[in-house]
């Protein structure tokens, strides 16, 4: 089942000769509990590109579908319930609230939605992500790869359709990088969560089931690596 | 508490030093607004004020007009309240000094009168009914003529005229009018008046007119013509209502008081002003 495509994206900085086209005619679709690694130089469009299907970003023309609905034709209002329930976002150096706790960073959608927190889930994601007895402490008491788990556990909280990552091992040491892909790879397996995934690492890229090359804004490669 | 709350006392919390300077700055802010607002609004009162104390607090006056304009202006919704100040006549004065101003010009009132224009004793009481007068000061000290409180005066009270020109016929002078040379007073009647109050120079008498104020109490007696002063429900407005009924006399609005109010008929002036207040 086709979960996200991806008409026609357009994504251009600035006017004229000085525009600068971050994206450029960009299409592909995406099955349903896929994991697909994004690769490609520096400046290529990954961020740019994930941040659109995250509704962070607005493109300059094109589609996105996410089950079936035109993310892009909601209002603002509409877009802020998207974000939440829809989309989960791993950023590469966390991004947590300082001020919020372990169970409040990770509980931070549901919040927000104004919902109550099903606490045997709750327990259970801190179980998975080894985060016993670390549920009332802060970011800044929390090593790397806690504050990444934390990050995933926010980002899975509320099953949205889609996890976003933007290389969510890049700050995190060769340990801690294999834990981070396990529970990744585990809810990906495990859950059936589309997992879409930008990566500088081949390593980490391999272990993805499609690899998408993007260069200057356009895709140049679409390999399905295991099927 | 929801998580907004939460994390807005959280951080409030964390960044103490931050927190009390931004609470400062923001009692500093709102003292100041409160302060420069409450002085220009404390001022502007003052302004209002001292000029209802001067001039009164009429927005607009109607001069020697007749009952009909008084009947039509006052039906209308916009008008909110009015006084009335009727002209009995003009009583030659013989010892006068000022031949410009050779009269003594009677107006009769109602106790409400000075709610709108004032009236300045500076000895005695107001008139209780029309056989009582009061005089202006500058009577005395301009026109030479003096009178004290118990002092009965029988005056020949009538309707100055002007002096007929070959051809023309002569004109109902009124107290818009200075003295003409040549002018007389006609259709007299004989009054008898007791002096109950010596007043200040009032407000209502232009500095042109042809006599010298001298209050009494209204009656049933017909006047010769009535003065009407006015307040607004929309002040703005005030020349414009004055013009649509105004079919007699001379009228004019109290443009300092209405400037004072912010609601000068003057569009432009009311623009600044909201626009300094604005900024």
């Amino acid at each position: 089942m086709e979960i996200l495509k991806v008409e026609h994206l357009k994504k251009t900085y600035g006017e004229g000769e000085n525009a600068v086209h971050a994206l450029d005619d960009v299409s592909f679709s995406v099955e349903k509990g896929e994991f697909v690694a994004i690769i490609g130089p520096s400046g290529s469009g990954k961020s740019t590109l994930l941040h659109i299907l995250g509704a962070v970003d607005v493109p300059t023309s094109g589609k996105v579908y996410m089950g079936g609905q035109d993310v892009f034709a909601q209002n603002e209002e509409e877009l802020a319930v998207f974000r939440r329930r829809q989309v989960g976002l791993i950023y590469q150096f966390y991004n947590l609230i300082p001020v919020l706790n372990v169970r409040e960073n990770i509980t931070l959608p549901i919040l927000m939605d104004g919902r109550k927190v099903n606490e045997k889930r709750l327990q259970d994601m801190i179980h998975t992500l080894h985060l016993e007895g670390r549920e009332k402490h802060l970011p800044n008491q929390l090593s790397g790869g806690q504050q990444q788990r934390v990050s995933i556990g926010r980002a899975l909280m509320n099953a949205p359709a889609v996890v976003l990552a933007d290389e969510p091992t890049g700050n995190l040491d060769s340990r801690n990088s294999h834990e981070i892909m396990g529970l990744l790879k585990e809810s990906n397996k495990a859950y059936d969560q589309t997992l879409i995934m930008i990566t500088h690492d081949e390593s980490i890229a391999l272990q993805a089931d499609r690899i998408i090359a993007i260069e200057d804004g356009r895709i140049t490669r679409d390999e399905v690596i295991r099927s | 508490m929801n998580i907004f709350n939460q994390f807005t006392l959280r951080t409030l919390r964390k960044n103490k030093i931050r927190t009390l300077v931004t609470v400062v700055g923001i009692a500093l802010s709102v003292a100041m607004f409160t302060a420069v607002t409450s002085s220009i609004a404390s001022f502007q009162q003052y302004l209002l004020n001292m000029e209802v104390v001067r001039e009164g607090a009429w927005e607009g006056r109607m001069m020697a007009t007749d009952l009909q304009s008084i009947q039509n202006i006052t039906a209308d919704k916009r008008v909110k309240d009015w006084t009335q100040m009727d002209n009995l006549g003009y009583a030659e004065l013989k010892d006068c000094t000022n031949d410009d101003k050779p009269y003594l010009m009677i107006e009769a009132v109602d106790k409400d009168f000075t709610k709108y224009s004032p009236i300045t004793l500076l000895e005695g009481r107001m008139p209780k009914d029309s056989s009582e007068i009061v005089i202006s000061k500058h009577l005395e000290y301009n026109g030479g003529v003096t009178y004290k409180i118990g002092d009965t005066l029988k005056l020949s009270v009538g309707t100055r005229y002007s002096k007929a020109i070959s051809g023309e016929k002569s004109e109902v002078l009124t107290s818009n009018d200075p003295y003409r040379p040549g002018e007389n007073v006609k259709e007299k009647s004989l009054k008898t008046y007791t002096v109950v109050g010596i007043c200040d120079r009032p407000v209502s008498e232009d500095y042109s007119s042809a006599g010298y104020t001298a209050f009494t109490r209204k009656d049933d007696q017909k006047a010769v013509n009535y003065d009407l002063f006015l307040t607004f429900n929309t002040p703005e407005q005030s020349y414009d209502i004055m013009t649509k009924y105004a079919a007699t006399g001379v009228y004019k609005t109290h443009e300092d008081l209405l400037c004072f109010e912010g609601k000068s008929t003057n569009n432009s002036f009311n623009a600044i002003l909201y626009s300094m207040g604005a900024i």
